[in-house]
């Protein structure tokens, strides 16, 4: 396997090959970053495609300075970003500080409304795929945010620049996305666990059974 | 609420950090294909591009044009040499000093070489030989020797016989018989030695088709086939006759006139490189430019790149006057005058809403429900930005029951062009190839640009999303900047002192266009070169 500053000149050089190679060995961990962002895996595809391009055109802007692969990931979240853009306008539900008291609604400093109560989360208990899953299902707006906050660690400055929203409204968004996502969790959690103890009853009736025989 | 908040960042980030998914089959045989095609498009010194690819198309067209323009001058060549000679004979009077050596030539057969490349003169003293032969009585020339002299004259025949030669002749047959008597007797001549079956009465009715003024008579051929030259009445077609004489003058001051259409195979011959020449030329091109921005600060990687998201290339223009040396062994040097216009264009769509409404969150479940209807307002889009509206339809879902709420949004996107002005100097040198239609040229040099203004909008490099005017932030654009540019170009003559000129250039900025700023960006861009040069 070539070194990574080698596979680095040679795309620069435009070289068959080494984009070949650059392209197995990063094409999964961006193809990842493509489905998160879209939710979609044909859109994903067409990001992913779209991406390679954009990096193999544009490698000469990479000075050396940083990550490579943190700099590849930029690319190809832009990229998400901007696909999804043109695509359809990503609603963001605004701060509700701001709107009359003519419903229920919540002011978000109240914490102890949103406690849901469910314990704690254990590491073990989700794959990959299951987390997948519950941000798939969240609106593009949560799902931005939160994977910019959470994943990708940016502060709510930089989120709020890229998206070209306002601070309040990248901080609402994440709030409502980790709600979502912990009630997600927690739901799939109490299905594993119910799933659990049928199974262990099951097992339970079936060795009984062989007793009795 | 916290804790458990970045417990589900830290679980979300710990698993997805590593997750991969594998891409499908066709993946990169999509990248690849579109890949290959910019490639092409991109030049490399070590790989076949666009560039190599037309130059070789060009060389190939000029390379065959100049061959089958070869094969026709050589052509001319032959009808120029043939004309030249035939007015040589009929201009020059014949006398002894205008012929070679006679007992030279025929005491020395071997001499006579019928692939020896002939000049005008022997061509022309070879038929003086042979009027001389025919009339000479002396028996002193066998018929070897007389052989001798008769394949030289087949040599003269042989150029005579190429087309282009052929024509001139055809032509000017009609209008002396003069030199239609002498062909037809050099052939004649020569079939009568080789050809048995060539009846006295076919060579007889030739001669007699001949211009009845000349009162030319036939001749006895009998004898010409089977005996020396000694023994044929020949000396009856009397070259000398005033009559012959009286005739030749008359068609001579048409057929020698030196600005007879002849002439201009005369002019072909002489050699474009031997000229020096001044031109001038004026030229509107297009230019197709866009900049390539770097930073070594690690800090600016990611306004880069956005930066680059947003900027695409534009069509802009260059315009000026060149002055042009063209000298010996097609030296070319070239300097002048443009204005020219950079830049690139900025095209983004924002997501900032414009009006907002205020949507109510129900806190006992429920789930949210929206569509959408998006249309772009029309009457944006000319003053470089766009709105696009949003109709929504939003439903707040609750137990079967909904709370319907209609809401509008407004979103704004950017597109504009950014304009880098510049008054240029060219200095540049190149080769000229001369073709038979058109010359190729090749040229490379350094353009001396002096910047006149910058107007237009870039990302904000304190925050890459938004847009700003290009003049703030004070980015100190470098007053004189130097750009590398190479090409090639073609030029077609459509008159004596005028051409059309065309042809591709590219250049690309030696240096950053700021004197000192937060990065470094360069201007490039590729020229189609569209001119009109006149010869001084």
């Amino acid at each position: 396997m070539t070194e990574l500053p080698e596979l680095i000149k040679g795309v620069k050089k435009r070289k068959k090959s080494f984009q070949r190679e650059l392209y197995n060995r990063y094409a999964p961990i961006m193809r990842a970053i493509c489905i998160r962002y879209t939710k979609d895996h044909d859109e994903a595809e067409d990001i992913l495609q779209e991406g390679f391009i954009k990096l193999f055109t544009k490698i000469n802007q990479y000075s050396g300075a940083g990550s490579f692969e943190g700099w590849m990931k930029r690319v190809f979240i832009n990229t998400s970003i901007n696909y999804i853009k043109k695509k359809r306008n990503i609603l963001f539900h605004y701060d509700i500080n701001d709107i009359p008291n003519d419903g229920m609604t919540y002011n978000f400093s109240d914490e102890s409304r949103y406690n849901s109560g469910e314990g704690d989360i254990d590491d073990d208990d989700f794959t990959e795929e299951e987390i997948m899953t519950i941000i798939g299902k969240l609106p593009d707006g949560y799902r931005l945010v939160f994977s910019l906050y959470a994943i990708e660690q940016l502060s709510h400055k930089e989120i709020a620049g890229m998206l070209n929203i306002s601070v309040s409204t990248s901080k609402s968004q994440l709030f409502r996305a980790r709600k979502t996502i912990q009630k997600g969790l927690a739901e799939l959690s109490k299905a594993k666990q119910e799933h659990k103890k049928k199974l262990e009853s099951i097992r339970q009736k079936g060795s009984n059974l062989r007793l009795i025989v | 609420m916290d804790k458990d908040f970045n417990k589900i960042d830290k679980l979300v980030n710990s698993k997805m950090q590593t997750h991969a998914v594998d891409s499908t089959v066709n993946s990169w045989a999509v990248i690849s294909r579109k890949m290959a095609w910019r490639n092409f498009l991109y030049f490399r010194l070590s790989s076949i591009n666009i560039y190599y690819v037309s130059l070789f198309l060009i060389a190939s067209i000029w390379g065959t044009l100049s061959y089958s323009n070869a094969t026709t001058t050589s052509s001319s060549a032959g009808s120029f040499a043939v004309t030249e000679t035939i007015r040589d004979i009929h201009s020059q009077e014949i006398n002894p000093s205008n012929t070679i050596n006679i007992e030279e030539t025929f005491t020395n057969p071997e001499k006579s070489n019928p692939e020896t490349q002939f000049t005008s003169n022997t061509i022309a003293s070879n038929e003086t030989q042979l009027i001389k032969a025919a009339n000479n009585t002396d028996n002193n020339y066998n018929t070897e020797q007389i052989n001798a002299t008769v394949n030289n004259t087949k040599l003269l025949n042989k150029k005579a016989s190429s087309s282009a030669a052929k024509n001139d002749l055809n032509e000017l047959t009609h209008k002396n018989a003069i030199i239609e008597g002498e062909t037809q007797i050099s052939s004649n001549i020569n079939i009568s030695q080789k050809v048995t079956d060539l009846s006295p009465k076919t060579l007889a009715s030739e001669l007699s088709s001949l211009n009845q003024d000349f009162a030319i008579k036939t001749t006895n051929v009998d004898n010409l086939i089977q005996e020396s030259f000694s023994t044929t009445k020949y000396s009856e077609l009397d070259f000398m006759s005033p009559i012959f004489l009286e005739n030749m003058m008359l068609f001579s001051d048409n057929e020698m006139d030196p600005d007879f259409k002849r002439d201009d195979t005369l002019e072909f011959y002489k050699l474009p490189s031997e000229r020096t020449s001044w031109l001038i030329e004026a030229y509107f091109s297009p230019l197709y430019t866009s900049n390539v921005t770097k930073s070594i600060d690690s800090e600016m990687a990611e306004f880069i790149n956005t930066k680059s998201e947003i900027e695409s290339p534009v069509l802009s223009f260059t315009t000026g006057l060149n002055i042009m040396y063209q000298g010996k062994k097609n030296i070319l040097l070239q300097t002048g005058v443009a204005y020219t216009q950079l830049g690139e264009r900025i095209k983004r769509e924002d997501m900032e809403q414009i009006t907002t409404s205020t949507i109510p969150i129900y806190p006992d479940g429920g789930y949210d429900h929206y569509d959408t209807i998006t249309f772009i307002n029309l009457d944006s889009l000319n003053q470089g930005i766009h709105y696009t509206d949003t109709m929504l339809e939003h439903s707040w879902i609750v137990d079967n029951s909904t709370h319907d709420v209609s809401d509008t949004a407004k979103y704004k996107g950017t597109n504009t062009r950014n304009k880098y002005t510049y008054i240029e100097i060219p200095v540049i040198g190149g080769y000229n190839f001369e073709g038979p239609g058109f010359d190729l040229q090749l040229k490379a040099g350094l353009i001396t640009g002096f910047w006149l203004n910058s107007e237009g909008m870039k990302a904000n490099p304190h925050n890459s999303m938004e847009l700003v005017d290009m003049n703030s932030d004070s980015p100190e654009y470098r007053k004189v900047n130097y750009a590398f540019t190479a090409g090639f170009n073609v030029n077609y003559p459509i008159s004596d002192r005028f051409n059309l000129t065309t042809g591709l250039m590219y250049r690309k900025s030696l240096f950053d266009i700021h004197d000192s700023y937060l990065y470094d960006q360069r201007q490039k861009g590729t020229e189609l070169h569209l001119g009109i040069q006149y010869r001084l």
